[in-house]
């Protein structure tokens, strides 16, 4: 999936495009929060409160070490060492699918404790702003499982399609990066 | 604002009189043994006659950009959904829309269900494009055509709740806010369709061999964001209120200008990409 | 401007490292939330540059994703500091 985007300026992968776009999306979910943070303070602060920073940190870490180990293969990729690539991808695999276990239990956990995006304004952007965070991870993990099923067979468009999906990835961990800290990080005023 | 087409609307009549008109002027100065036109095994009269597989194209595309002045109209200012009543508002205030806007809600979703149509026409324009970049077989075009189709029938029917409503205004108020609501429901919730249009649409032209390809692969991507930023609707029904709510900044305002953006995004693309394929189909010698 | 290359596992051992410096400073506010935010935008810039390979890319879309990168981070920090 190697396309022009400018003629002048050189060729990068069509999907950054999409992160572009999905990034700025993400930038506009920050700024609403952080505006409606400035009009109930102690409400946002109370509820930060509850969420457990371990878990979020937990989540940071796994992400971070998966966009590692993605980045790995894609320099695996580009040698042209296809077991390497493979094994690689799958440790990012497993390593990736540790995020959404965490997650899942930290909702339930949350539920079981009466917390539902109904609570209060501070939960609601918790759990629309990381649900929707969710849906990227999934997209990023069957992108990722599709590489590893494609990773099979000698193919020519392969080092693109690697290429594209570890973008989509480390876009996951990007968004992550900012939503760990601005609800779980962020202090009482 | 939209590009100019390079070709009229009515571009086959000229290109068609443009080469009889060449075809007429070579006959007469040409040596006596050059083809006529108006000899019917010739060459000139084969291209005179051969199939416009662009034609009413362009009309078709069109009508996008027309559909959304229409629903400017029709929906946004007469429906007075700028933005839609909230989710959290009693039913009398719904009821109280109907009952005090009632000409202006009966002609809105009049229109609203009259125009719907154009999608339709819009989404076939798209699919005669896309078969000209689509080499496997003819599935993308065929799914972003359905697609399409889909959602007319969104653009149409939840208009049916709300004309009823208007067409009531004296019912209960419970009833006014049922309706309003199911309208508003179906119309947002039906997103996966438009999803399906879109995708459909980005992966064929992402897809394309062409060392320029009809369509930029930025479109492309941008068509598959759209189509993903899409399920932010997912959570509107369990938000009465808020940003995420059906008049909320984000499932209201920011997809609702997603939306207008796309089409009006897409139309001047495949516009463009239109006049490219006749270009190219008029430098095409004919052959026998 | 030489672009550096650093390989993936010292990117790996620079986020973790901030990481760790963000949640240690994690509740702290004012100020204290500016290391927080330091770190989370140090990190994003990471990513961008090298997982991403931004650092190889053409100048626009490098603008775009420091762009996108540091709005971010002002954005957060600066309705912060507001509030």
């Amino acid at each position: 999936m190697r396309e022009m985007a400018q003629h002048r300026s050189g060729s990068v992968p069509g999907i950054l495009t999409f992160i572009a776009a999905d990034t700025a999306n993400f930038i506009l979910f920050f700024g609403y929060f952080m505006v409606e943070r400035m009009a109930q303070p102690a409400l946002f602060a109370r509820s930060a409160a509850m969420l457990d920073i371990r878990l979020g940190l937990l989540n940071t870490v796994i992400l971070i070490t998966s966009g590692w180990l993605v980045a790995l293969s894609v320099e695996a990729a580009r040698a042209g060492e296809m077991d390497k690539v493979r094994c690689r991808l799958r440790l990012a695999i497993g390593v990736g699918l540790c995020f959404g276990v965490v997650k899942t239990i930290e909702y339930a956990d949350k539920m079981a404790h009466g917390l539902t995006p109904q609570t209060d304004a501070f939960f609601t952007f918790y759990y629309v702003f990381t649900g929707i965070h969710l849906l990227h991870y999934g997209i990023g993990i069957a992108l990722l499982a599709a590489t590893l099923v494609r990773a099979r067979r000698i193919d020519a468009g392969f080092a693109g399609w690697i290429e594209s999906c570890a973008l989509f990835w480390h876009m996951v961990d990007l968004l992550w990066v900012f939503l760990f800290a601005m609800l779980y990080l962020q202090g009482a005023l | 604002m939209v590009a100019r087409p390079i070709l009229s609307e009515t571009g086959d009549k000229d290109r068609k009189t443009e080469m009889g008109i060449i075809m007429a002027s070579r006959a007469r100065s040409a040596p006596v043994d050059r083809p006529s036109p108006n000899i019917p095994s010739t060459d000139a009269a084969r291209v005179a006659m051969a199939p416009d597989s662009l034609r009413y194209v362009r009309f078709c595309l069109w009508m996008g950009p027309v559909l959304l002045v229409l629903l400017v109209v029709f929906f946004a200012v007469l429906g007075h959904n700028i933005p839609p009543y909230s989710a959290a508002l009693p039913a009398e205030e719904i009821a109280a829309h109907f009952r005090q806007h009632t000409t202006s809600a009966r002609i809105g979703m009049t229109g609203m269900m009259v125009s719907g149509v154009l999608y339709l026409v819009w989404g076939m324009g798209i699919a005669k494009v896309m078969e000209a970049a689509e080499r496997d077989n003819d599935l993308l075009s065929r799914l972003q055509l359905w697609g399409a189709g889909f959602t007319t029938l969104v653009l149409v029917f939840p208009p049916a709740f709300w004309l009823t409503a208007a067409f009531r205004p004296e019912a209960d108020a419970a009833i006014l806010m049922m309706l309003y609501d199911a309208g508003w429901i179906m119309f947002d919730m039906a997103f996966s369709l438009t999803m399906l249009q879109v995708t459909a649409f980005a992966i064929c032209f992402l897809n394309d061999w062409r060392a320029v390809p009809l369509i930029p692969k930025p479109v492309s991507w941008f068509a598959i964001w759209v189509a993903v930023v899409f399920m932010g609707f997912c959570f509107l029904p369990f938000f009465p209120d808020g940003p995420f709510s059906r008049s909320g900044f984000f499932n209201y305002w920011v997809e609702f200008s997603i939306f207008f953006w796309a089409m009006l995004i897409l139309s001047i693309f495949t516009l463009r990409a239109l006049a490219r394929l006749q270009r190219e189909a008029m430098e095409q010698p004919v052959h026998a | 401007m030489m672009a550096l290359q650093r390989g993936p596992t010292v990117i790996w051992l620079l986020l973790m490292a901030a990481t760790l410096v963000g949640a240690g400073s994690a509740g702290a506010e004012g100020w204290g939330f500016a290391l927080v935010m330091l770190a989370a935008t140090f990190k994003a810039q990471l990513i961008v540059r090298y997982y991403m390979e931004m650092h190889a890319a053409p100048l626009a879309w490098r603008l775009v994703f420091d762009g996108l990168v540091g709005l971010s981070g002002a954005i957060i920090l600066g309705l912060h500091l507001l509030a």
